[in-house]
């Protein structure tokens, strides 16, 4: 698995790599909320793409997915960002989750 | 490789292709600072012209700067549940309402409202659609051109040429005009050579939409001293109120339940919520910052273009090219389209259309070109400089922040472009404007046509994520083995 050092996260192995060059910002944005919603608790997430409005956006994606956005780096035309999904590896609930929050949550969601 | 900040943000020590890329964005400013000079020099009337001109390369370095686009506002919402666009877009309706409800209440405005009828919601709805399927709407698509998107540039020509045979496009179309817009068409007696009641565009401008009526929020609340005609019936009951309602909205759907999860202290009820509202308010610094810009700037470009139609005692900018001794391409009226605030679209149907007749075709024959916007030569096109100066403008931004890439497209995206650019052009002109003409400089003056335009863009839209939904799944499908998802 590739590896890659990332300022103030040090070394830390990709598990997920999505290479999305050349596509829309709407493809981009829909690949990565479909790695989002599938990674795994700890799953490092890394994005490739040279669409600046997708680059901008996912950052954004990142809580709806309890995910935390851990560094964007810009190489030229082209970014790469890099999203880590949240919570304990031993306890696989969302973080947050439990949280004594007024969260309303649609029908048929656990809480 | 380069660590972005938060946001964006330079890299600390310049290597030479950003040295490069500085030079270039110098040499492109340069360019238009030439330009400005030289025809000021050649006659000083060609100062209207460059005021078009810069407030479009403002308008291009802020839609650059904020990744500023409402394809992206209705997309990422309806698609991934992320309201940045959006957000901006609204904090931009604001500060322009605020702006031209001043520039209105000291007499300054160029502003003049659309006729309020439900065409305005099915051009929206076309041109939502449209802009879904190319990623960009129409001034997106002029922003994305400026930082190298060939994709982007076929969405503009796509766009500008289908408005320009659309709008003197007759056979087959004839058929589907109802008679009461021929007969009322026909009644207005215009000029013999913009044939009105030949062509479908022809017959729905004379016949139908010239026959609704036009008017103002302020207006209709009977509000009369300027002031608070404009403060209060423009800009607070047309703008205000209903931006923050749909803030609240976005607030409620798609941000408060992300934001309470990351919250780490205790819920103290509406004190929270508030704090969420403001979060989400300056959650992306960008886009404010973009929306505050293109606001602030949209309303003064009014009252300076108001300004030197005052000091060059003109209505329309035609007249200023007549005397200049520019005469071709003018309507049969001797006016161009000069709307004297930001916009975007007929200007591009007019370069088409410029381009078409230089091939041959009468673009003239119709009401649209004929009878109001002409056909000017795009290098003395006021509207067009606009144009021009915003794909300027952002290539130079992002030229400076080494975000300048000339990227081109597969074919699947080109196509795409294509279709979804004609689409656009259809929208376009069916609903008079685009998401800015129709939407974002309406809506800030108090028409309350702009937000018929804007819900039917945001059902398009909505209907276009839908459509791209399905169809990009169906493509996952067989790619989502190769990666790993």
């Amino acid at each position: 698995m590739k590896t890659v050092r990332l300022p103030r996260h040090g070394e830390v192995t990709i598990t997920v790599s999505l290479p999305l060059k050349g596509e829309t910002c709407l493809r981009t944005n829909l690949l990565t909320k479909r790695a989002l919603s599938r990674a795994r608790v700890g799953d490092i997430i890394e994005i490739e793409s040279d669409n600046l409005s997708a680059v901008e956006t996912i950052p954004f994606m990142a809580p709806n997915h309890d995910c935390e956005h851990l560094v964007t780096m810009q190489d030229g035309g082209c970014w790469a960002i890099y999203l880590r999904r949240r919570g304990d590896a031993n306890n696989p609930t969302p973080a947050g989750a439990s949280q004594t929050w007024p969260l309303k949550f649609r029908k048929g969601e656990e809480e | 490789m380069s660590e972005v900040a938060e946001e964006g943000g330079a890299a600390q020590v310049l290597s030479l292709a950003e040295k490069h890329n500085a030079l270039r964005a110098w040499s492109v400013l340069g360019f238009f600072v030439l330009v400005s000079l030289a025809t000021f020099i050649s006659d000083q009337r060609y100062v209207y012209l460059s005021a078009y001109l810069w407030f479009g390369f403002i308008y291009g370095m802020a839609l650059q700067y904020g990744r500023f686009c409402m394809a992206s506002a209705i997309r990422d919402l309806f698609a991934v549940g992320v309201p940045r666009m959006a957000v901006g877009i609204m904090i931009a309706v604001v500060l322009f309402s605020l702006v031209a409800a001043y520039v209105t209440a000291v007499g300054k405005s160029t502003f003049h409202p659309s006729p309020i009828g439900a065409y305005s919601v099915v051009g929206g709805f076309i041109f939502g659609v449209g802009m879904v399927f190319t990623g960009g709407c129409a001034s997106g698509s002029l922003y994305k051109t400026g930082e190298g998107s060939v994709a982007a540039l076929l969405v503009v020509l796509s766009l500008s040429f289908t408005q320009a045979l659309f709008v003197g496009a007759g056979g087959w179309l004839n058929h589907l005009v109802p008679t009461t817009w021929t007969a009322s068409a026909a009644a207005k007696s215009l000029p013999a050579a913009v044939s009105a009641t030949n062509g479908w565009y022809d017959q729905f401008l004379a016949g139908y939409v010239w026959d609704l009526s036009a008017t103002t929020m302020a207006k209709v609340t009977g509000l009369t001293e300027p002031f608070v005609a404009a403060f209060v019936g423009n800009s607070l009951l047309n703008s205000v109120l209903p931006a923050l309602f749909l803030l609240a909205v976005i607030y409620a759907r798609w941000y408060r339940k992300g934001y309470l999860r990351g919250k780490q202290q205790q819920y103290m009820g509406l004190q929270t919520e508030l704090s969420g509202f403001w979060a989400m308010l300056t959650a992306s610094r960008r886009t404010a910052i973009a929306g505050l810009i293109l606001g602030i700037a949209a309303g003064l470009h009014m009252w300076v273009m108001q300004g030197l139609q005052q000091r060059f005692g003109i209505m329309n900018a035609g007249e200023l090219l007549v005397a200049m001794g520019h005469t071709q391409g003018l309507s049969i009226q001797d006016t161009i389209f000069d709307p004297g605030y930001f916009y975007v679209t007929t200007q591009e149907a007019q370069g088409a259309a410029w381009v078409l007749a230089r091939g041959g075709m009468n673009m003239m024959d119709n009401v649209f070109l004929g009878l109001d916007a002409g056909i000017p030569n795009p290098l003395i096109n006021p509207v067009l400089w606009m144009s021009f100066a915003l794909v300027g403008g952002s290539a130079v931004m992002a030229l400076l922040h080494n975000e300048f890439k000339l990227k081109f497209p597969s074919l699947e995206i080109a196509t795409w472009a294509i279709l979804g650019g004609a689409l656009m052009g259809l929208g376009a002109r069916v609903g008079l404007g685009c998401n800015i003409g129709a939407f974002f400089a309406t809506v800030t003056n108090g028409d309350p046509s702009g937000w018929l335009f804007g819900l039917g863009m945001t059902f398009g839209g909505w209907l276009g994520v839908k459509f791209f939904n399905w169809w990009i799944e169906r493509r996952m499908a067989k790619e989502a083995g190769a990666l790993d998802l």
